[in-house]
């Protein structure tokens, strides 16, 4: 049998390495299709009859039925997590199987890294918006901002609970801050990682000792790294879903107030879940962070008309719809209003941190194993 | 004679046939993917570009192996503390279920309790339900404000708080695990009980050994291999349980193996993870060794005499009536009370608030509002449900099918081969896909057929690719069941039929299988409702053109959408044990014929 | 001392009746065999006199104390009724050697050690299996488990001895054997054995007295030879007693005083009862019982027959003989050999000759039998 089982290994071997050798050589032909008039558009793309995308957010199957029924295109949405997403598309992209025609990604790191610098994805704007859209969202095209930002139980105070985010390493909040497991959310990890960015942790120097009066003694490499480590010790709560979280913080009825940082838009759940939520906008030195969703075709899409119509759809005010609905969510179109009772992006652009795709991409896995040796 | 006529009279007889096809595919479908793994802990992954700089994806590189084992502290929380967390529930899981397990079982086989033929239908129960059932339930009920947000109904009821130990964590952990593989310990440790000699128990009765004193020196000894081989198989079970840790653990960031794989596998470090694959790997190859060993060493004492049916039962006189409605209050508690709570969960509109008025039928034939849940209408309006659904049952059954049938064909040639090399190293290979966690068994056969290789076709988001890594998956289950029937038919059978020239196909078909027909379809059942109800191994593969109820429910969980990931489990459960009751009632094929009880 | 009464002892599995009212008395130093076909109800029987199972309904008393009593709610464990149990497969603990199989029974009467070393050893020498103390059972051969058995039952020096069924897994030879063995200890330790079994021969060649069961009845409690010669009902006549009885249906009428005229094709019989007189309705139907061996071949007998067929086995020589439309049996001493088809002459011996009745197969007479 010993020989029987070396011979399958030999050929084993063999086969792996074959396997290897498929996985280099995949065809480098983008869509990189000549321009067409938005009439010839529609007709390509309604030739393809069909359009593929993977979505991190799960309003889009609500964007394609109404793109379905504008346009008679059959599409096959699916709604994914950050990572999985990029996975995915890493797979398929890299593998050359027809998987997405376009992706709305997030994670700025990773998809910098892993799939534009690959060449993966495909950055595509739409001629009509060309002319639109602010120059810094068009390469990679930014499809909308998301927002996450500290929101507490307002059942006792209306007043911000807190001016410094400091506090939050303090033994008051202790077990009573909540934040979605960095771990199943790249843009969580991205923000942790930005805060370890020169920038941020400058701001954190100062606003310690605008809270402390005296400077901060370095146990790590610096003040980002600092105030992550007091943050998760002060039996910080990881969840597994922003929505989840926003119950647990806005539940009525509780014995202490408590807060968290996540997503924006659940304060939309107020009314129907009888939640009490409120967000803070003046913490210092930061109130929250803000990411983009990118909205790029792959690389070997095959309906790729259909996608760019698709794409276009997204951009115009009926496509957004499903979004614009709610708080927390801005399109990177100017033209398409903010939700009645929230502030415009450039509102938000000082309070929040934002994500550096560069610096995301060299430090994020330093941060991201740091955060996993922080001991309670 | 010559080799020639030798090869010839060899690949005459059918056993010899499907012996060789079955060692040739499944070395392919185990072994191979078992080595891709150990390629995948030393090459670079494209995720890892931001963790190791400068390297391309594909190429080699120590890292991984470094990291997780020799990096100080990151090798202690990335690894070692996972480890020992994992062996510590799994110890702890055993125990509690080896004790309940074999307390029930040693009840229903050697006392006069109550109401026997319902405690041993529904004591199975939580087998036959998805692992993460009570894992919800015991949420559902105990979740606590401590870790923020709504009470559970314990607390909702008696105003009492439970403590984050005993709501999360390690504790709930090895309870939910404990309770979960009990009915496996049972069927297990009920079976030896029930073939084991009871003269030799009553011998010592009349030899005046007091009750524990027979217990303790005569059927503990007795069945004391079993027990082991119980202990060794809930032990690698429990190990590679992703689902419970994942519910229960998280919150408090308590982290076991499983959990640590899916984080890594599907965060920036997927090498991490094939790592601690490998490692529960070598940790199951190495409990089927201590295992087979044990066996080898120490016969089996059990002797299956004729006289079962005189077992003198043990009078639990004044504890029998307390005792019986204790353990049937108990099984309602596990078995039917997490179903009530998820009926309940699915019907509530704001969360924490179980009055009446704040029930609501959204969640299972509400239209869509864009205030709840990203407007998905209620599970029962909902296409892609319904799609889930058709999915998870055509997979189910065609899993069933295939690796049910390959149980009979690889049962029939390990016992008719019985002794030969080859027919020990199918049943070895036949055995091992019980050892590989199911996540990293689907990871593996994500990259393996992800892309066209040979004469395979790129199977990548197809359906037959969940048909291939459920139907391998769960062939340990249908082989097991296929040897147990063919062991117990004697060879005659069949020879009978050979000497009057029926032919191989009929002899199967017409003899074999009928006689054997509830032993063989066991092996049907068993990956039936396995698959039904698996997550971990799926996970991974699906697409969403082919998703199944079970990743629905986990995608609804983890967006937090309690109502409908409740709907949806209340589903699958009633499902299994719908399909579970019928088949057997029909057929006669049970569950614990399949584990071999 | 030991003196077991059993009154009107049933047991039902569900709906099914093992034992139905069985009252009976086992006596001080008796060696009773539970004789019937499989199904009868004596292993039942015997495991509810032991304590190993329940009875439904009844009464059971062992040396003059109630053991089990379903009025008064009394129910000894078998542990308290101070009662040995050989059972069918031995039951040796496998995981004990010989010696520790035999010992602990003594260590739960907390003997002292050397004593429970003397005790072994006089048994292991008692049963001439002293070199195999050391040894685990499944290193014994059937016939050395069997001795271990006995001597882990005997340890103890109990006064009731019950076994269920002991020989039953040995071959031939050595059931021979162990059973003179088992007749001597019977002898030597003057305890009551109560034995059951399934084979006749066993409870004819071992018992003080037997008793035969059918269907969860007592079908009759006696001596094994009365058992033999005055067989209580047909089922009794034909289950002891190797080879078979012969039975002949027939139709009888009473002829002078006590004579009871029988006429069949072939054969014209005059049975004359000795056990007291017979009185039939005209034409009753009967059933005529005749040990093999009460049959023998007569050359000058009017009753002829022909050679079914011969068999001798040496000693004796089992003959088949085709009267009429009967086939008999009889037995014949010494080896003969007829050819088939033979004419020859029959007669009977004795006054061992039964006349069942025809409908409920009970034993009308027994008596003399002649031909004419």
């Amino acid at each position: 049998m010993k020989r029987a089982i070396l011979c399958l290994l030999v050929i084993a071997v063999a086969l792996t390495g074959a396997f290897a050798m498929g996985a280099r050589d995949q065809g480098k032909a983008g869509p990189q299709l000549p321009e067409l008039s938005h009439d010839e558009l529609v007709a390509a793309a309604k030739a393809e009859g069909k359009v593929v995308v993977y979505s991190i957010t799960s309003r889009i199957s609500n964007a394609a039925a109404e793109f379905e029924k504008k346009y008679g295109i059959k599409v096959e949405s699916s709604n994914l997590k950050d990572g999985e997403l990029i996975e995915k598309v890493t797979r398929e992209v890299g593998g050359n199987i027809q998987g997405a025609d376009f992706v709305i990604a997030q994670d700025s790191g990773r998809v910098y890294g892993q799939l534009i610098a690959t060449g993966y994805l495909v950055n595509y704007v739409p001629p009509s918006m060309r002319n639109v859209i602010p120059a810094q969202y068009q390469n990679p095209l930014t499809f909308q901002l998301i927002n996450k930002v500290f929101i507490f139980n307002s059942e006792r105070t209306q007043q911000p609970v807190i001016q410094n985010v400091w506090e939050l390493t303090e033994p008051q909040w202790r077990g009573l801050v909540q934040f979605k497991d960095p771990k199943s959310e790249g843009v969580n990890a991205n923000f942790l990682t930005m805060l370890t960015s020169p920038e941020w942790s400058a701001k954190l120097e100062k606003a310690y000792e605008q809270r402390y009066g005296k400077k901060l003694a370095l146990t790590t490499k610096n003040a980002g790294y600092e105030w992550i480590k007091a943050f998760f010790r002060n039996g910080l709560v990881l969840g597994n879903s922003d929505t989840t979280i926003s119950e647990n913080i806005g539940i009525k009825g509780q014995p202490r107030t408590t807060m968290g940082l996540f997503v924006y838009s659940k304060t939309r759940y107020d009314a129907t879940k009888n939640l009490a939520l409120l967000p803070m906008t003046e913490v210092t030195p930061f109130s929250g962070f803000i990411y983009p969703a990118f909205l790029m075709l792959t690389r070997n899409a095959k309906n790729v008309h259909a996608a760019r119509l698709f794409i276009e759809f997204l951009l115009t005010q009926e496509g957004f719809a499903p979004w614009a609905k709610d708080v927390g969510s801005y399109s990177s179109n100017p033209d398409i209003p903010v939700n009645q009772g929230d502030h415009p992006i450039s509102f938000w652009q000082p309070r929040l941190v934002h994500e550096d795709p560069q610096f995301l991409f060299e430090n994020r896995a330093a941060v991201e194993e740091f955060v996993n040796n922080i001991t309670f | 004679m010559t080799a020639a006529n030798r090869f010839k009279s060899f690949i005459r007889k059918p056993h010899n046939v499907i012996l060789v096809a079955l060692a040739i595919s499944l070395s392919f479908l185990t072994l191979f993917p078992l080595l891709s793994l150990v390629r995948d802990t030393v090459i670079v992954h494209p995720s890892e570009l931001m963790s190791i700089r400068g390297s391309k994806p594909g190429d080699l590189t120590i890292f991984h192996w470094r990291k997780v084992f020799f990096d100080g502290e990151t090798s202690q929380n990335l690894f070692y503390k996972p480890f020992w967390n994992t062996i510590n529930i799994s110890l702890g899981a055993c125990l509690v279920s080896l004790v309940l397990g074999g307390g029930v079982a040693w009840l229903i086989t050697r006392s006069d309790l109550r109401w026997k033929s319902f405690i041993s239908t529904a004591f199975i129960f939580p087998y036959i339900m998805p692992s993460w059932t009570l894992a919800m339930a015991w949420l559902n009920f105990f979740r606590n404000r401590l870790i923020g947000g709504a009470p559970g109904l314990f607390t909702a009821l008696t105003g009492i708080e439970t403590p984050n130990w005993f709501a999360y964590g390690a504790f709930p952990i090895v309870i939910v695990l404990g309770l979960h593989y009990a009915p496996f310990a049972y069927i297990l440790i009920g079976g030896i009980l029930r073939n084991m000699d009871a003269n030799l128990e009553e011998a010592a009765v009349i030899l005046k050994a007091s009750r524990f004193k027979i217990l303790r020196r005569i059927t503990m000894p007795i069945v004391m291999p079993a027990i082991l081989s119980t202990f060794l198989l809930v032990f690698s079970s429990c190990m590679s349980a992703f689902a419970v840790p994942a519910f229960l653990g998280t919150p408090v960031r308590f982290q076991v193996l499983t959990t640590q794989l899916f984080r890594t596998l599907n965060g920036l470090n997927p090498g991490y993870g094939y790592i601690m694959a490998l490692v529960m790997i070598v940790l199951g190859t190495l409990i089927l060794m201590i295992n087979q060993w044990f066996v080898g060493k120490r016969k089996s004492f059990t002797t299956v005499t004729g006289k079962s049916s005189n077992i003198s039962l043990v009078k639990l006189r004044s504890l029998r009536t307390p005792l019986s409605a204790g353990l049937v209050l108990f099984i309602l508690a596990v078995a039917v009370l997490p179903l009530v709570t998820f009926a309940i969960e699915s019907f509530i509109l704001a969360p924490g608030d179980y009055s009446f008025k704040n029930m609501t039928l959204q969640f299972w034939a509400g239209e869509g509002r864009v205030d709840i849940g990203g407007g998905e209408p209620g599970i029962l309006l909902n296409k892609y449900i319904y799609l889930g659904l058709w999915n998870s049952i055509r997979l189910s059954v065609v899993v069933a099918l295939v690796a049910g049938s390959v149980g009979v064909l690889a049962g029939y040639a390990i016992v008719r081969t019985r002794g030969t090399r080859l027919s020990g190293y199918v049943n070895n290979l036949a055995f091992f896909p019980y050892l590989m966690p199911s996540m990293a068994f689907g990871a593996i056969y994500l990259s393996m057929f992800a892309k066209p290789n040979l004469f395979i076709p790129s199977l990548y988001g197809s359906f037959a690719l969940l048909v291939l890594v459920g139907a391998v998956k769960y062939l340990p289950f249908a082989s097991r069941a296929g040897i147990n029937a063919m062991l117990q038919l004697s060879g005659e059978i069949e020879e009978a039929g050979l000497i009057l020239g029926v032919p191989w196909w009929k002899r199967m078909t017409r003899i074999i299988f009928p006689i054997q027909k509830s032993s063989f379809l066991s092996g049907y059942l068993l990956p039936f409702i396995s698959c039904m109800r698996e997550l971990a191994l799926f996970v991974l593969l699906i697409t969403p053109a082919n998703r199944v109820l079970t990743t629905m429910l986990f995608q609804y969980n983890e967006k937090g959408w309690n109502q409908y990931a409740n709907a949806i489990n209340l589903m699958i459960v009633v499902i299994v044990l719908v399909f579970n009751t019928a088949i057997n009632k029909i057929t006669g094929a049970s569950i614990d014929k399949g584990i071999g009880g | 001392m030991p003196e077991i009464i059993l009154k009107d002892v049933t047991k039902r599995f569900g709906k099914f009746i093992a034992v139905d009212k069985l009252s009976m008395t086992i006596g001080d130093g008796d060696f009773v065999t539970l004789l019937g076909p499989s199904g009868c109800g004596k292993t039942t029987t015997l495991r509810m006199i032991a304590g190993l199972e329940t009875p439904t309904e009844g009464e059971i008393l062992i040396g003059g104390k109630t053991v089990f009593s379903s009025e008064k709610g009394i129910d000894v464990s078998p542990d308290k009724r101070d009662v040995g149990f050989l059972f069918q497969n031995y039951a040796l603990w496998p995981h004990m050697t010989v010696e520790q199989n035999i010992s602990f029974g003594l260590e739960n009467l907390k003997w002292d050690k050397e004593r429970i070393r003397d005790r072994i050893a006089e048994l292991l020498a008692m049963l001439k299996i002293s070199q195999f103390g050391k040894r685990y059972p499944s290193e014994l051969s059937g016939g050395q488990q069997q001795r271990v058995a006995i001597a882990r039952t005997l340890a103890t020096g109990p006064k009731v001895l019950f076994m269920d069924e002991p020989l039953s897994n040995l071959d031939a030879k050595l059931r021979t054997e162990m059973r003179s063995e088992l007749k001597r200890l019977h002898a030597e330790t003057g305890s009551t054995f109560v034995y059951v079994t399934h084979d006749q021969l066993e409870a004819m060649t071992l018992s003080t007295r037997t008793c035969l069961m059918q269907d969860g009845l007592l079908q009759q409690y006696e001596p094994p030879l009365t058992v033999y010669h005055r067989p209580a009902n047909r089922f009794v006549a034909d289950f002891v007693g190797s080879p078979t009885m012969n039975f002949i249906e027939a139709k009888g009428d009473n002829v002078n005083l006590d004579e009871i005229k029988i006429e069949l094709p072939g054969m014209r019989l005059i049975f004359t009862p000795t056990s007291g007189s017979l009185t039939l309705r005209a034409g009753q139907a009967i059933t005529l019982g005749i040990r093999p061996e009460f049959i023998r071949i007569e050359e000058r007998s009017t009753l002829r027959g022909k050679i079914y067929a011969t068999l001798p086995s040496g000693m004796e020589t089992v003959v088949r003989i085709q009267v009429g439309e009967n086939l008999l049996t009889s037995v014949v001493f010494g080896s003969i050999d007829f050819d088939v088809d033979a004419d020859v002459g029959l007669g009977f011996a004795g006054d061992h000759c039964i006349v069942f009745d025809g409908e409920s197969g009970e034993k009308l007479a027994h008596g003399k039998l002649a031909a004419v």
